[in-house]
């Protein structure tokens, strides 16, 4: 039986009193004499909580205990692979020597992180047999626009300015589409095949000397394998363009399978995906960046280097081909290193297993969840899906008016969490479920028969569906209220309430 | 291939979960659920990765690697340029910790998210109270990314194509703004900077803002002004630029240190509207070699103009059934999962963990702790430039600053490393190398609290002694 | 003839003309009047947002003239024929209700002036049909 804590916890704005004081931060004792031209000096205090220390512990752990996490329990959220965070990561990232060192520091002080940062940048090489590899790029859409800003540079470095387009299939994550834009370029969508795969003559009819990529995951967003990639390559880069590779579902082909010999010319890989770092409730992620010779000019500035004769790390600024900064500093360090313990601590041989038991946990749970009455899988049943299967919850809405997102919240009542639903937009009341490696059977098989019994439930009282979830801190939220209200700060609470507005 | 696998922590299940799931699947092993890839693209090599069979070899080798690192704890470090060395208080980490935070994700279900959502609201409504402004996200990536985020929104907004900045802006900053304007076309151009004070050449930049296109239209869309600027210096002269901008439908752009605003004006009483800066340096977490930080960016709320602001926005909302108070993201439509390649940005994981620092560290500093360590920066600087002065060496610039300043020494390009291993040796990181003329160079210093006075005497003292 | 209802869900108002992508334009003297069709926004649900064109822009025959803005959704609204905007309904600027309430009255988007040819619109038996046959995809 699960209930979720539920505290009906103040705005940390309505505890404390004035006056109480939870820290006290260092002062010096030199004279109060401040010399800031008046017109600059502030004048009214900002309106922080005062509370003791004590009272914002409790805050905080009552907050922490109104929040599902990875640690509580499934949670297989398609497309974000969220797999188990290794605890001696998170010691490793709390060592001194990696927390208390400014990015500008000169490089003979910082010999140690940079050695670590560049074992880690020619191990993702490998794994991506993609030689050059920068860490620059902190999240995952950061390296997609990187990637695309790399391809971009290298058609203007040839003449070939007018190659504006990028294609990617109907299937892709919105973040290709926006990353495309933001590198300056227009996504021709293709649409993909009944099987889920890309259209091939969609493809050959939209290449063009317009072409400057494609840009696709493989396996794609319905977890099925793009088999005909190297065709597909062929023909790309016969009409002059190149490859990106988006590195979201790498989880299913770590090391059995290296991008670079699909094809591929460039990459991203999320280290809070694949690579198990913590993914913070929106962050911080990480992302690399690996790219073959022929993009390696256009990288970030400054690249890490290594002095072999002198055993010396360094930053090489000598790029003049370079699309700049794409990050203030050199990227998110600490979560690099997260996942250079990852790496350290599997070895190949761990993260090819990795991969294998991610493709079975999934294909366990989907092959399972199929035969629900309700959910059929999206797309051709038959083809094997590899980490991550889709679902679709069409029948069931159809036959009982209880559609996807019900029962996403019927399961999160269940002490789970729903898998990624309505997304890849190609399938419809989709539900995106990725277990990861870190699922036992035992827990699959639980989530399965939760989910059947929470369907049966919905079947026989509709309402009961649409009412869920019943036993989360909070009951169905009701988002148009906040679209309508827009209550986005503290500050706007306030406003509304002393005009005699209905805020919660 | 797994037939005998080695069994690791990291994997859920055991050879006989594995033979049982197989056998659910009728498969003999887990490669037929690989029968669909070519044969030609798979990997049959061997890499040569790092690996340590034990959790205790692997931290000790890292440690090993790491210990060849000199941390600004051993080394007094008396730089800035918008990241700082600050201490984060024993609670701090003890909430960071908890794995109900950390091991989450993005609230897509709100409703089993509400630690997340809430503690993402409270952290928008207190950077909302530093800059005076009502609608903050809930982080960009940093503060250099925020540049250009804001220069593509207040190019969205008045659909205008030209956006100037401030050149006393920081060159890593200047460098990120110069990168993502490319995509959008727009045309960028840095106002100059009085080489006397340090301060904005504000005719300059009224200049610049009236510069129109063929149809007599303006076609600034923005401007970008640091408050204090890259060299510390206070920009207090800026009424007359700002109601002016104003007038012609250019939107302000204000990168401020979060830490003056102890003792400084919010950018948003004086006219900002964008407020953008580092997080880091307020709580968000250590300095971390320059990552993860926090991008911070905040504006006046309005319905049309709002929907152009990036990044994720929590608003409080309430319950379908009970009518109960619930946080959720908001304005989801702004973001790339719904509006694709019409999205505000595309950022997706932004920085989530480091606002709740963030939050966490405001909440411990309260009203008066913010301001205390405003003050404590403030006067430290102040005091250094004074036994500075004292032994004859002075600013660059002489006009008011905050904790920043920039340190006339005009060391030679060839003499650098030498006063670099000099200062080292004094355990000092003396600050931040920046050249105008490009061959000597002066440098920008910046004192966070953790210096106490003996650290600012050495200071002042190993000065001295280079310059005999 | 009347007022057309579809699956006892949808209104399809008689004397109108209706694009495919379920528009409605009503010709008013030398201009034409144009919104969502009931279908759009019966579909679409409660509205956050609109995003509209300006007087005087001009559009070709199915461009996008600005969006709505649904809860978790955001559609484009396409121009009917050539045409250049002569009047945007304002009312929609501070509250997009009209649209969901009165689709075919106070919730009109635009007055526009039609330059181009505008036999490609469908009468409304001819839009039911096309209705019909959406309905029956989406529940493949």
């Amino acid at each position: 039986m699960y209930r979720q804590a539920k505290w009906d916890e103040p705005l940390i704005f309505e505890l404390g009193k004035a006056g109480r004081r939870a820290h006290l931060p260092p002062r010096c004792d030199f004279p109060k004499e401040f010399h800031i031209p008046e017109n600059m000096r502030r004048t009214t205090p900002p309106e922080l909580p005062e509370l003791h220390e004590g009272e914002v512990m409790r805050h905080y752990v009552h907050l922490s205990q109104q929040n599902y996490c990875v640690d509580s329990g499934t949670y297989p959220l398609g497309s974000c692979t969220m797999k188990y965070n290794p605890k001696i990561n998170e010691t490793v990232a709390r060592m001194e020597k990696m927390m208390y060192l400014h990015p500008d520091q000169p490089v003979e002080t910082v010999q140690g992180i940079l050695e670590v940062l560049y074992e880690l940048q020619i191990a993702l090489g490998e794994l991506a047999g993609l030689k050059h590899t920068t860490l620059q790029t902190p999240a995952g859409a950061s390296g997609e626009y990187c990637g695309l800003t790399l391809i971009k540079a290298y058609h203007d470095d040839h003449g070939d300015s007018q190659r504006d387009e990028i294609i990617a299939p109907d299937s892709s994550h919105g973040t290709n589409p926006a990353s495309t834009v933001q590198a300056g370029m227009k996504l021709i969508e293709i649409k993909s095949n009944e099987d889920g795969r890309v259209n091939m003559d969609a493809l050959k009819a939209a290449v063009s000397e317009r072409t400057a990529g494609l840009m696709l995951t493989n396996p794609n967003t319905l977890g099925i394998f793009e088999k005909d990639i190297i065709e597909m390559s062929s023909i790309v880069k016969e009409a002059g363009g190149l490859l990106y590779y988006d590195g979201a579902n790498f989880n299913a082909i770590v090391g059995k399978i290296r991008p670079g010999d699909m094809g591929y010319d460039v990459l991203h890989f999320n280290l809070h995906k694949t690579f198990s770092t913590p993914h913070g409730g929106g962050g911080p992620g990480a992302a690399s960046v690996s790219c073959n010779d022929l993009l390696e000019p256009y990288l970030p500035i400054p690249t890490i280097d290594y002095d072999k004769d002198k055993d010396f790390y360094y930053y090489n600024y000598d790029r003049p081909k370079s699309i700049g900064k794409v990050h203030g500093y050199y990227g998110n360090t600490a979560i690099a290193l997260r996942a250079y313990a990852y790496i350290a601590a599997l070895g190949f041989q761990g993260l090819k297993d990795t991969a294998e038991h991610a493709v079975l946990t999934a294909n366990y749970a989907v092959r399972q969840l199929e035969k629900i009455e309700g959910f059929r899988l999206s797309h051709t049943s038959s083809i094997p899906r590899k980490h991550e299967g889709v679902l679709e919850a069409v029948p069931f809405k159809t036959n009982y008016g209880v559609d996807g997102m019900d029962i996403a919240k019927m399961i999160i009542s269940r002490g789970f969490h729903a898998p990624t639903v309505y997304f890849p937009l190609i399938a419809h009341e989709a539900w995106m479920v990725e277990p990861t490696e870190n699922e036992n059977k035992d827990r699959i098989d639980q989530y399965v028969q939760a989910v059947s019994e929470e369907m049966e439930k919905a079947k026989a009282d509709p309402d009961y569906g649409h009412d869920a979830p019943k036993w989360t801190s909070v009951g169905r939220i009701d988002s148009a209220w906040s679209v309508r209200n827009l209550v986005v700060s503290y500050k706007i609470y306030k406003e509304k309430k002393e005009k005699g507005e209905f805020v919660p | 291939m797994t037939e005998g696998f080695k069994s690791h922590p990291y994997l859920g299940n055991s050879q006989q979960d594995v033979d049982e799931m197989l056998q659910y699947l009728g498969l003999s092993s887990i490669e037929e659920l690989y029968s669909d890839i070519p044969e030609e693209i798979r990997f049959k090599g061997d890499l040569d990765l790092p690996y340590y069979k034990s959790e205790y070899e692997l931290i000790e080798a890292i440690k090993a690697k790491m210990s060849k690192n000199l941390t600004t704890r051993e080394i007094r470090s008396f730089m800035g340029g918008g990241v700082l060395d600050i201490y984060m208080p024993a609670l701090q980490d003890e909430v960071l910790r908890r794995t109900e935070f950390y091991s989450a994700y993005t609230p897509y279900q709100p409703e089993t998210s509400q630690g997340t959502t809430q503690a993402l609201f409270e952290y928008q409504s207190m950077i909302c109270e530093l800059v005076g402004m009502n609608v903050a996200n809930c982080s960009l990536y940093d503060w250099a990314t925020a540049v250009g985020e804001a220069a593509l929104m207040a190019s969205r907004i008045t659909k205008k194509y030209k956006f100037i900045y401030t050149a006393a802006t920081a060159p890593n900053r200047e460098a990120v703004l110069k990168n993502y304007v490319v995509g959008a076309n727009l045309e960028l151009a840095a106002i100059p900077y009085d080489p006397a004070t340090g301060k904005m050449d504000i005719a300059k930049a009224k200049e610049m803002m009236t510069e129109k296109d063929e149809n007599d239209k303006y076609i600034v869309a923005g401007i970008y002004i640091e408050n204090p600027n890259f060299f510390g210096v206070i920009e207090d002269e800026l009424e007359e630029i700002i109601a002016d901008a104003h007038e012609k439908g250019i939107k302000v752009v204000v990168g401020a240190d979060m830490n003056s605003l102890g003792l400084m004006k919010p950018p948003g009483e004086y006219g900002a509207d964008i407020c953008i800066g580092e997080g880091q340096t307020i709580g968000g977490g250590p300095l971390n070699y320059g990552g993860p930080l926090l991008g911070i960016l905040a504006m006046q709320f309005d319905r049309k103009e709002t929907r152009q602001m990036p990044g994720r926005i929590v608003g409080i909302t309430t319950t379908a059934n009970e009518g109960e108070r619930a946080f959720a993201n908001t304005l989801e439509t702004r973001e790339q999962h719904i509006k694709r390649e019409r999205a505000t940005s595309n950022i997706c994981t932004n920085e989530g963990l480091v606002a709740l620092s963030c939050a966490v560290h405001l909440a411990l500093l309260g009203p008066e702790g913010y301001k205390e360590t405003a003050e404590t920066m403030y006067l430290s600087a102040h005091y250094v430039v004074k036994e500075l002065e004292n032994i004859g060496i002075k600013r660059v610039f002489n006009t008011e600053f905050f904790n920043s300043f920039m340190l006339d020494l005009k060391i030679p390009k060839d003499k650098k490393e030498e006063f670099t291993s000099f200062m080292l040796e004094r355990k000092i990181f003396p600050g931040i190398p920046f050249s105008i003329d490009g061959e000597n160079y002066d440098y920008i210093v910046t004192t966070s609290y953790l210096l106490c006075e003996e650290d600012l005497n050495d200071y002042v003292k190993a000065i001295g002694e280079w310059r005999s | 003839m009347g007022d057309i209802r579809v699956q006892d869900k949808y209104t399809v108002k008689e004397g109108l003309l209706y694009t495919k992508e379920s528009e409605w334009v009503l010709q008013d003297g030398d201009i034409w009047i144009y919104g969502l069709s009931n279908y759009a926004s019966v579909e679409l649900g409660e509205l956050a947002y609109v995003e509209l064109p300006a007087v005087g822009d001009t559009f070709g025959n199915e461009d996008s003239m600005g969006i709505v803005e649904a809860l978790k959704a955001v559609v484009d609204f396409y121009s009917p024929f050539d045409c250049e905007v002569v009047e945007v309904n304002e009312v929609l600027e501070d509250d997009a209700s009209p649209i969901t309430e009165d689709c075919y009255g106070e919730g009109w988007i635009l007055k526009l002036k039609a330059t181009g040819p505008i036999d490609h619109l469908f009468n409304p038996e001819d839009y039911v049909k096309l209705i019909e046959k959406k309905i029956e995809e989406a529940s493949q």
